[in-house]
């Protein structure tokens, strides 16, 4: 009878045990999310209106990158006299990702040896309008391009 | 021990006796519907996650047409556990409403509406009201291609209203189109108007049920009033609740993870709609029954005749309490159990129907 | 003497009516032409808002005489170089009497080309004129008559968009076109073509119509070799590809049209694979047999061709998954532009009619898409994760609930 009692009550402890323990376990599941939630992502923003290009000497004169810019390929330009200049690098006749043309100082698309000048207006070929300008500046090492408002 | 001094502690800088007493002294009646009490409780449970993981979503959601369905995908692919909070909230949001009818029409049939609690009953129609807002303000706020289309639908139907009904549109839309200053405004509903007069409505709604305790549906009060049995509602009947609510989270956690939550498209205001556009689940068996509704009745617009009647409908719904006489007398309806019975069958239907046959 | 001077004066100015500016007397042409009922004051009318009014040139710069006499006689009198309505078949020359002077024109603009009447006489419409086909067109029946307006006015019977149903006016009328044996379905023909569709629904103005073709002044049929310059003056690589490969040289020798061969003129299409290939409805097949070298790089280009579509295809449907479900697949949208981009670069190499040169893009396109597909799949392995970390969280749900209902029934079986 004693030993009965003992069992029962050895039991409910346990249970009461390892409820106390499925709910800290419970608890933290809930906890562990939220706060890894709170903690801004390392790109701590959602529309990228704004997107670190390059750093201030990374290109040299004459010379151009591309970066991506709210998904899609960008080009970031330095001229010959050290002015950058950005613009959309997809192409308007049929979205191939332009290049800078460092011996002839244009933008060219290879897909259709189409010519855009470097303010983005089609010179040659057959786009139909011209490259999306964006508009660049810098802060610190970067140079951030950003869309024009 | 520790607990006892706490206790101990706080009570002698505040008297809480009177808070334990009524917690001693509470119960709930047991009999062999007394398992849809809890209904209520899981109702509640889930709109505290709302609030919860509404919370947590504002830290990151931006109501603007530019921004909204880029700050959602941010959430969903950049912010850990995005995925997660978004997909409870919106999961979190379903199960709401469908626990909220199912709350309604268990205090229906057992006719708990009965004096002495007609108000908790119109705070309760109230209450779900507000949900059926907050679920449509929210369906906006992600700004994508169907929300958009269902959003412009809904708003539409303000317009029947005779003399204000455009007035009523333009405020709903801010605008004659739905475009951004429509999500900016949703977002304000669903985040500050409606979440305080839902807290407003919920306090009024739990202190009348505190205070007048469960009711016994009049088909048992007799063999009820015979033998009383009951449980005490702390912590007997509180941890069966717990039980549901875990139930209800892991459901939820099932329902996300077999069909987790999608993004959709982003919206384009000047795209054409695109094909089989339908609301939200809770409101289709309304946009089914307008589906049959002749263009013209007599000379009148079938459509605002329906959703007049719709609109009577749900006024008749929130004074049932007055309208059913039996009750009022402590006594079983038939035929409001009847005039139940078809409403649910009624909304089962036209879902299915709008669902599987359309 | 002062008769003499006078004279001579005269002569000069009937000589170069287009001396004869308005300065600022009062014209009596006008004045009376507006006066009469229609058609008589038509052209008065019409002479507002032309280009050549804007220059200051009136009536008499084509018509001659002297609007300076009240009296019709004088005025009108073809001592005073008075033409009435100038002959049809003398009216290029008559135009080209300012239009062809360099150095009047370029009082109203430096950069104006005056060789239009060279170029006229070369043309198939100034050739029937000057055998004296009054059919054939004219500076006016083009540019108008009173009204004329800028080229670049859009109201211009000659703005792009408006050419090619001004040439329709005599080309697409068969009974007008009877005697000259030459069909009379380019207009329609044109409009269906994909160059009507970005020019009329896509607003581009630089789309070709007839005389981007055709030439305007010179106006003829491009002549079987220069085609592939025509179409080359905007599909530049296209018609480089073409020049450097085998074709050239096939072509000139069986009297082929170059790009038209394939393409066809008036009412061409946006190109589609289907026309590379062995399959009944390509291109290839009509010269090349089958068991020919030809026949066999014609199925290996389209296959290879294919086979980046179909990959590309397939890493898109993967990507929009993937985004739909709200993953992250921000590098796999640039690596899929490259392979897309691979994919146009190959579609234009296919003017090599060299397997081993579009090779050099499906290739790198091949490997874009292979990339992308697979960053794909990673994107939808981590909605698997999502999912396990899911069923993880509802397991230790449960099984919390399971360990409260035993609780329950452990503590009310104590009571």
């Amino acid at each position: 009878m004693v030993k009965e009692k003992t069992s029962k009550s050895g039991r409910r402890h346990f249970i009461g045990w390892s409820l106390f323990t499925g709910l800290v376990a419970f608890l933290g599941m809930l906890l562990y999310p939220v706060l890894r939630f709170i903690m801004p992502p390392k790109l701590a923003e959602s529309s990228q209106n704004t997107v670190k290009a390059a750093k201030v000497d990374e290109l040299s004169p004459n010379s151009a990158k591309t970066f991506p810019f709210n998904n899609k390929p960008a080009i970031l330009i330095r001229l010959p006299n050290g002015e950058y200049r950005a613009f959309s690098a997809v192409c308007t006749h049929l979205q191939c990702t332009v290049q800078y043309r460092e011996d002839f100082k244009m933008i060219w698309c290879a897909c259709h040896n189409a010519k855009f000048d470097l303010n983005g207006n089609v010179s040659s070929g057959p786009p139909p309008s011209p490259l999306e300008a964006f508009d660049v500046f810098t802060s610190g090492e970067d140079i951030l391009v950003s869309k024009k408002v | 021990m520790k607990i006892e001094k706490f206790y101990n502690w706080v009570n002698d800088r505040l008297d809480l006796s009177g808070i334990s007493n009524f917690a001693d002294k509470k119960v709930v009646p047991v009999h062999k519907y007394h398992f849809w009490y809890g209904i209520g409780g899981i109702t509640l449970f889930l709109y505290i996650i709302q609030v919860l993981t509404g919370i947590l979503l504002l830290l990151y959601y931006r109501p603007t047409a530019e921004n909204a369905f880029e700050s959602v995908e941010f959430i969903m692919t950049s912010v850990r556990f995005g995925w997660l909070i978004r997909s409870i909230h919106s999961w979190g949001a379903n199960l709401m409403i469908f626990f909220l009818f199912i709350h309604m029409f268990s205090t229906y049939f057992m006719k708990a509406y009965r004096k002495p609690r007609e108000l908790t009953w119109i705070s309760g129609a109230f209450l779900l009201i507000l949900a059926l807002a907050f679920g449509f303000s929210g369906y906006l706020l992600p700004w994508n291609k169907l929300a958009f289309f269902a959003t412009k639908v809904g708003t539409e139907m303000a317009a029947v209203i005779p003399v204000i009904g455009h007035d009523v549109l333009i405020f709903l839309r801010g605008g004659e189109e739905v475009t951004g200053a429509t999500l900016t405004r949703f977002f304000g509903f669903h985040v500050a108007l409606l979440p305080l007069i839902t807290a407003l409505f919920l306090v009024i709604h739990i202190i009348l049920i505190q205070a007048q305790g469960m009711s016994v549906p009049p088909s048992l009060s007799e063999e009820y009033e015979k033998k009383p049995k009951s449980m005490k509602f702390f912590p007997d009947f509180m941890l069966r609740d717990a039980v549901g609510w875990l139930l209800v989270l892991g459901l939820l956690g099932i329902l996300a993870a077999i069909f987790p939550w999608e993004l959709g498209e982003k919206a384009d205001p000047y795209a054409s709609a695109p094909q089989g556009i339908k609301p939200e689940w809770f409101f289709v068996f309304l946009f089914q029954t307008l589906k049959y509704i002749p263009g013209k009745i007599l000379s009148f617009s079938g459509e605002s005749l329906a959703i007049f009647a719709i609109a009577i409908a749900v006024v008749l719904w929130i004074f049932i309490p007055f309208l059913d006489r039996k009750g009022q007398k402590n006594l079983h309806s038939r035929t409001f159990t009847v005039i139940g019975i078809i409403l649910v069958l009624y909304i089962i239907a036209l879902t299915a129907i709008s669902y599987f046959f359309d | 003497m002062n008769t003499r001077i006078l004279y001579a004066l005269i002569t000069l100015y009937a000589a170069f009516p287009c001396f004869a500016q308005n300065s600022g007397q009062p014209n009596t042409c006008i004045n009376c032409h507006s006066e009469l009922d229609p058609p008589l004051s038509t052209p008065v009318e019409q002479l507002e808002g032309s280009v050549h009014s804007h220059a200051q040139i009136n009536c008499t710069g084509c018509h001659g005489g002297d609007p300076n006499q009240e009296d019709p006689e004088l005025s009108m009198s073809p001592q005073k170089g008075f033409i009435g309505r100038p002959d049809r078949l003398q009216i290029p020359q008559l135009c080209a009497k300012c239009h062809s002077d360099a150095l009047y024109m370029r009082n109203f603009d430096p950069n104006i080309s005056v060789e239009q009447y060279d170029r006229y006489k070369t043309s198939k419409h100034g050739e029937l004129l000057a055998k004296g086909d009054g059919n054939a067109a004219t500076c006016a029946s083009c540019h108008g008559v009173h009204d004329i307006k800028r080229t670049d006015d859009p109201t211009s019977p000659v703005f792009p968009t408006n050419i090619a149903d001004l040439c329709g006016l005599c080309h697409s009328d068969p009974d007008y076109m009877q005697d000259y044996s030459i069909s009379t379905d380019q207009l329609t023909e044109y409009k269906k073509s994909i160059h009507a569709n970005l020019l009329y629904e896509k607003g581009d103005l630089s789309a070709p119509t007839c005389n981007d073709c055709h030439g305007n002044h010179g106006a003829s049929p491009p002549g079987v070799m220069s085609i592939a310059n025509i179409c080359g003056v905007c599909h530049v690589i296209q018609s480089e590809y073409f020049s450097g490969s085998p074709h050239k040289a096939a072509f000139d020798d069986m009297g082929l049209t170059e790009c038209e061969a394939c393409h066809g003129n008036h009412a061409i299409q946006a190109a589609d694979d289907n026309m590379l290939g062995v399959a009944e409805n390509a291109i290839c097949v009509q010269c090349h047999d089958k068991d020919s070298d030809g026949y066999r790089i014609a199925a290996q280009m389209r296959s290879v061709l294919d086979t980046l579509v179909h990959k590309i295809n397939n890493a898109e449907i993967m990507l929009s998954k993937a985004q739909r479900a709200g993953v992250e697949v921000k590098d796999e949208n640039m690596t899929f532009t490259n392979a897309n981009d691979a994919l146009v670069h190959a579609r234009t190499q296919i003017h090599t009619f060299s397997l081993d040169k579009m090779k050099e893009s499906t290739d790198a396109g091949l490997e874009a898409a292979n990339e992308a597909l697979s960053i794909g799949q990673q994107a939808l392995k981590e909605v698997g994760h999502r999912r396990q970390m899911l069923i993880i969280m509802v397991v230790l749900t449960l099984l919390v609930a399971v360990l409260l209902i035993l609780y329950i029934r452990a503590s009310e079986q104590k009571s």
